[in-house]
């Protein structure tokens, strides 16, 4: 039974909470039970619930689930360590795994610009440091996996960019859910607070083994004057169920390009929530997802603007193929007082086989009079006009599908500004259409 | 001579609208023939059907390549063996580079043919000499194929991947539509330094224009969806003068 799962939740709940001896008054834990008593109210979705009406949530239905806040350390296996190391090779890489920040597998260059240290010893150590920084905005009620991430979530990582620091080179987090042998129900909490003024890129990589649910929740913070990259990747091959949850609080004059790749993943769930709550800030969100066989991709995005001047530009694309699943669903809502707002939104797919599905839905609430916003849809199959042309040069029937499928995909991967991810994006691209250009 | 092409009463139709009714046309190897007629006589469906565009069905009539029947090989194949189709409406294809589309149709063409893939700096080298032959800017060599492009750069940009393609039979479809005069000269020279005594080409126009510049070995006349009358390059200025009615 479902309730199985829910009991388990409550009863590490309570655990957390005994374990605070009357600590009780401090934001965050007042933010937990305000969490908690969402998920109890509404429980989990079900497809009667419009926000989840796509998703099969019956893997939440067993009884052998492991809830767990926070772990000891985990022993990685080779090959993991090895996909970790393709990162630690090129950035500063934080892990973070089954909830806990493992200090282990991470690796921070001397010296460097940001400070970093687990979201647990920030608690209990430097309190005034991280309590402006709990998120309080999360809509607890449309994300349930937000509450719950919220109620329970002991520890991750929290990264600290100070004001006017450029970072020279990206970090990397790379969450990890490790279900060997125990299917565990793990929820990770980063933060990533960026300085007035600063610039930085971030990479976000989901990992996992085995079939566990990885409920990873990032909150970002963009001071004011900022200019953030965040490249969010879920590009291995994995059988577990990840949902990940964005929220972005987002400054003055601020800048945040998100660019999520999504081309594996048995059943993969992001919420983004981006509160555009200051005057001049700029959205940029691009999304590739590419859900093949047995594969369900749901990017849902909800951009709540509610002051000036603000702009979103959304461009999600979905190639799918066989019987994958792909769902776009892209909120925006515009405030009264979110006067002069400008926000486009596109979503584009191609459907590669007769079984292939998408749930398209840019929607768009306003509520001021004095906007510029625009939202489209197109779902199609591949040119064949743009397919005959590349035939009639010599090219063959699978090299141009795969030469078209790049070309619609190539608008997502340049956006993403940094030559080891576009390569490495490109790799799995190339994998993902099973081809291979000379 | 052996012949480059050979069609013999050639019937095509598409969806059930017949376009070509028994049509016959030979090329030599280094001969440049002209089909000229009025909107609609099957020009670029000729065209299309050499090329292998499935939307056109083949219902009667052979079609020879180098002696051997085409009618059944795929576009591609017909492309690696040799035969080339410059477009009426070059597509654009968003998010591929000019480069890579190139390097990939030249590699498969290799391929097919037996040789090795190009070295990227012989390649590079190679792309940079025939785009000077139809003063491309190399810029336009990492732009996306044809995106952007206006039509006179599209036409070129067909030439510039003839070129590089090396083919035996090149169909030029309305290349000079659409070109402005210098446009029309430069794709014209382009085509002549082309031309050799191996290679054939076939090149529709509705204007006598282009053949004062590119100036064909015969002249047909394409009407009804037959060739209705064939002669030197001289037909071309009395058809421009004297228009195609005469002819029905």
């Amino acid at each position: 039974m479902i309730q199985d799962l829910s009991n388990k939740i409550q009863i590490e709940y309570q655990a957390l909470m005994d374990s605070l001896h009357g600590r009780m008054l401090c934001k965050c834990n007042r933010v937990r039970q305000k969490a908690m008593d969402s998920f109890l109210r509404t429980g989990f979705p079900t497809k009667k619930n419009e926000d989840w009406r796509y998703n099969d949530l019956s893997f939440l239905d067993r009884e052998d689930f492991c809830v767990i806040s926070t772990t000891s350390h985990v022993e990685l296996p080779e090959n993991m360590l090895a996909k970790i190391k393709v990162y630690k090779d090129l950035f500063d890489t934080v892990v973070v795994v089954n909830g806990r920040y493992s200090e282990e597998y991470s690796h921070i260059s001397k010296g460097s610009a940001f400070s970093i240290f687990s979201f647990d010893f920030g608690l209990n150590s430097k309190a005034s440091e991280v309590e402006p920084y709990i998120f309080e905005y999360a809509d607890y009620n449309i994300n349930v996996f937000s509450a719950i991430n919220a109620a329970i979530a002991r520890d991750g990582v929290v990264i600290k960019i100070p004001d006017n620091k450029e970072l020279s080179n990206p970090i990397c987090i790379i969450n990890i859910n490790f279900s060997d042998g125990v299917a565990v129900f793990s929820n990770n909490r980063n933060k990533i607070i960026a300085g007035r003024n600063s610039i930085a890129k971030i990479i976000g990589v989901d990992l996992s083994v085995g079939s566990g649910v990885s409920n990873i929740v990032n909150d970002f913070f963009i001071g004011d004057f900022a200019y953030i990259d965040y490249y969010h990747l879920q590009i291995d091959a994995n059988e577990s169920y990840i949902i990940n949850n964005t929220n972005v609080n987002h400054g003055k004059n601020a800048v945040f390009n998100k660019v999520v790749i999504s081309t594996e993943g048995k059943l993969i769930r992001n919420n983004d929530y981006i509160l555009m709550k200051k005057d001049f800030a700029e959205l940029n969100m691009n999304g590739l997802f590419m859900p093949s066989t047995d594969e369900f991709i749901d990017n849902h995005t909800f951009i709540k603007h509610q002051a000036q001047n603000c702009t979103t530009v959304e461009n999600y694309k979905g190639v799918i193929n066989n019987n994958g699943i792909g769902v776009f669903n892209g909120k925006v809502l515009v405030d009264k007082d979110a006067q002069k707002t400008n926000a486009t939104q596109t979503n584009k797919n191609i459907l590669l086989s007769d079984d292939s599905t998408i749930y398209t839905k840019p929607e768009l609430e306003i509520y001021a009079d004095d906007v510029k916003c625009n939202h489209g849809s197109a779902t199609g199959n591949i040119n064949e006009d743009q397919l005959y042309y590349l035939r009639s040069r010599g090219i063959s029937d699978e090299s141009a599908r795969a030469l078209l499928l790049f070309g619609f995909a190539k608008e997502v991967v340049t956006s993403l500004k940094n030559e080891d991810i576009q390569r490495i994006v490109t790799e799995q691209i190339t994998k993902k259409l099973n081809y291979k250009f000379d | 001579m052996s012949l480059l092409l050979s069609v013999k009463n050639l019937h095509a139709k598409i969806e059930d609208k017949e376009i070509l009714k028994g049509l016959d046309f030979e090329v030599k190897p280094g001969e440049v023939h002209a089909i000229m007629g009025p909107n609609g006589s099957g020009k670029s469906t000729f065209a299309s059907v050499l090329a292998g565009n499935t939307a056109f069905d083949v219902t009667e009539g052979e079609v020879l390549f180098e002696g051997k029947d085409i009618l059944d090989l795929t576009p591609e194949i017909r492309a690696r063996e040799g035969i080339f189709l410059a477009f009426q409406y070059p597509l654009e294809i968003p998010g591929v580079s000019n480069s890579n589309f190139i390097k990939t149709a030249v590699n498969e063409i290799r391929k097919h043919r037996g040789l090795k893939p190009m070295d990227a700096i012989d390649f590079l080298k190679m792309m940079k000499e025939k785009a000077a032959l139809v003063e491309m800017d190399k810029s336009y060599l990492s732009r996306s194929v044809n995106e952007g492009f206006s039509g006179g750069e599209k036409k070129r940009n067909e030439i510039f991947q003839m070129a590089m393609l090396d083919p035996k039979l090149a169909i030029l479809d309305e290349t000079d539509s659409g070109l402005d005069i210098d446009s029309l000269r430069i794709v014209a020279e382009g085509v002549n330094k082309l031309r050799t005594k191996e290679n054939g080409f076939i090149v529709i126009t509705h204007y006598q224009r282009l053949l004062s510049y590119l100036v064909p070995d015969f002249v047909h006349v394409l009407s009804g969806g037959k060739i209705v009358l064939s002669g030197g390059k001289e037909l071309a200025l009395e058809l421009e003068d004297k228009g195609y009615d005469w002819l029905k």
